[in-house]
């Protein structure tokens, strides 16, 4: 018994530097965070009036936070689908016999160890100066695709599939490189082509990863700040505006914490939301198996 | 089977032609930006693809020579540094207690760390901006400091925990005998071994620490010396229209880490797959 409390006095003592942070900028700023979301509270004023679910009615009223959903669930559709479909097509011909893999996986990695602001600002470069040109150069139309309210938020999720695709491509490749050669020999002696092997073998044995790849993603899509506000400040007229934007405009230029709070929950639950249902997909195909 | 032959290396010719016409496109923004970060103004102005008159430095100079570029340079220097080897100790601490010790809290808490890979910073950061400021922590490197610690400690502790499931309990046990106090063995028994865990997750961190923006914005702010991605942002709404000091400031920026990770690759890679099967 002596010993069995020796040892809980030490763990909790090993424990406690990271208990201490974890409570402080975790568990109380979500809990708060969630208590906020039902007040009037503004800026740093102490005091705030209960006022129930009025922050989340007009969050969901409010044409300009439904058009952010909007645009973010437009962003995070092609940047998640764009960046997993060549993260996967560059992992399955990066997997074989090719000169050079090498440099050409460094080469796709090397965007996403760049800090995110300046893949934004960088992306404003190409949009604004070099683009034009090159399409000048090539006797086409130049567009300013960054002025366009409508397919703004498309070209800002290229930017994104740019700066992941690396990411991603990694954690496929070492998918990839967990299945068994042997397997993949026995199925080439069967006579299996190349395609059958793709959508056969590797494929199958690679969706738990494509899912969880998917959560990854979704996630951090949805949560995108820097490349919308380095590159358009969410215009024009609100095109590009999203989600984690709006909120911190609402927070800190708007100073309405507990509206901003209202809509960080909504944020969390759509999330959420999509996770969930992805696992669960997950779920059900493992049942299958 | 000749036929056979035939139509697979076809097939293998375009493989190789679709990965490199993909690098190319990968490539061409960076491209882009070194070759005009050695033009001045004026010969960005008429264009932006030509390649520059001379291989001019004068724009690395002036950058380099701006005070406030080169101490938030050394800024996040020492940021990465004291986040890094603070969030291994933090987390290798916890980790290790995760992993021996079998209690309902310990389980619990698990469970919570876990939770906060569910929950981004971005959906908490409202309250947490005035938590750090009810601290009296903004505007103050240690601050930043702590909430960086917090915010990337989570997958390192679980990253340690399952390597320390996965250590023998014999060694450790030979050391209690051997009559070592358990703190004393950790640090000389546990610690040391957990070094090819403990490269991985500095090296995660590491990279992390030197590109993030948005935590360093929003808790640190635009106070001299501010950390590197944040004086970029400064840089930029302070000469928003000279492209040629700007893009050598992403240059001065961005090789450092490129060599990092060049140098530090294996690590990365086998990170990054063990993280996102923990996540």
């Amino acid at each position: 018994m002596n010993r069995k409390r020796r040892d809980a006095a030490f763990y909790l003592a090993i424990l406690a530097p990271a208990l201490i942070l974890l409570g402080t900028f975790f568990v109380v700023p979500v809990v708060q965070s969630l208590l906020l979301s039902f007040t009037d509270a503004y800026g740093m004023k102490a005091t705030y009036n209960w006022l129930g679910l009025s922050n989340y009615v007009e969050a969901l009223t409010d044409n300009s936070f439904i058009g952010t959903i909007s645009n973010t669930f437009k962003y995070t559709v092609v940047a998640v689908l764009g960046s997993n479909l060549l993260a996967l097509a560059l992992a399955l011909m990066l997997d074989g016999p090719i000169r050079g893999r090498n440099v050409l996986r460094a080469l796709f990695f090397i965007p996403n160890i760049m800090s995110l602001l300046v893949v934004g600002y960088v992306w404003r470069f190409v949009y604004t100066s070099a683009l034009p040109e090159m399409l000048k150069a090539a006797g086409m139309q130049t567009v300013a695709v960054l002025g366009r309210p409508k397919t703004v938020i498309y070209y800002l999720s290229i930017v994104a599939i740019w700066n992941c695709a690396g990411y991603y491509m990694i954690i496929y490749l070492s998918s990839l490189q967990g299945i068994s050669e042997d397997l993949l020999e026995a199925a080439r002696i069967d006579g299996a082509n190349g395609f059958h092997v793709l959508k056969d073998i590797k494929l199958p044995l690679l969706a738990p990863t494509i899912i969880t790849c998917l959560i990854l993603s979704v996630a951090a899509h949805m949560k995108t700040f820097e490349i919308p506000y380095t590159m358009t400040s969410g215009g024009p007229a609100g095109g590009s505006m999203t989600m984690v934007l709006k909120i911190y405009n609402t927070a800190f230029n708007a100073n309405r914490t507990g509206y901003a709070t209202a809509q960080s929950t909504i944020l969390f639950i759509l999330i959420a939301a999509i996770s969930f249902l992805l696992n669960g997909a997950m779920r059900r195909r493992e049942e299958k198996l | 089977m000749k036929k056979d032959l035939r139509s697979g290396r076809v097939a293998h010719i375009a493989q190789v032609l679709a990965v490199w016409a993909l690098a190319v496109i990968f490539v061409a923004p960076l491209y882009f930006v070194l070759l005009n970060s050695f033009k001045d103004k004026s010969e960005i102005m008429v264009s932006a693809l030509s390649l520059p008159k001379g291989f001019n430095l004068s724009n690395y100079a002036t950058v380099l020579g701006k005070d406030f570029f080169t101490a938030s340079f050394f800024t996040s220097v020492g940021m990465v540094i004291a986040t890094t080897s603070l969030t291994c100790l933090v987390a290798a601490l916890a980790g290790y207690a995760l992993a021996r010790w079998h209690s309902k809290f310990a389980t619990g808490l698990t469970l919570l760390i876990m939770s906060t890979l569910f929950v981004p910073f971005q959906v908490y950061m409202v309250s947490l901006i005035i938590i750090v400021k009810q601290l009296g922590l903004t505007g103050n490197l240690i601050g930043l400091l702590l909430v960086y610690i917090a915010l990337g400690m989570p997958v390192p502790i679980f990253l340690v925990r399952s390597y320390a499931m996965g250590m023998s309990l014999e060694i450790e046990e030979a050391a209690t005998i051997d009559g070592c106090s358990r703190m004393h063995m950790f640090f000389a028994v546990v610690l040391p071994l957990m070094r090819p865990v403990m490269a991985t997750i500095a090296v995660l961190n590491a990279l992390w620490v030197w590109g993030e923006f948005l935590v360093a914005f929003l808790v640190y702010g635009t106070k001299q010396p501010m950390t590197l991605p944040v004086s970029q942002q400064y840089f930029y709404g302070t000469y928003s229209n000279q492209w040629n000091l700007i893009l050598a400031g992403f240059v001065i920026s961005t090789v450092p880490i490129v060599i990092f990770y060049i140098a530090m690759q294996k690590n990365i890679v086998k990170g990054i797959a063990a993280g996102a099967v923990k996540g």
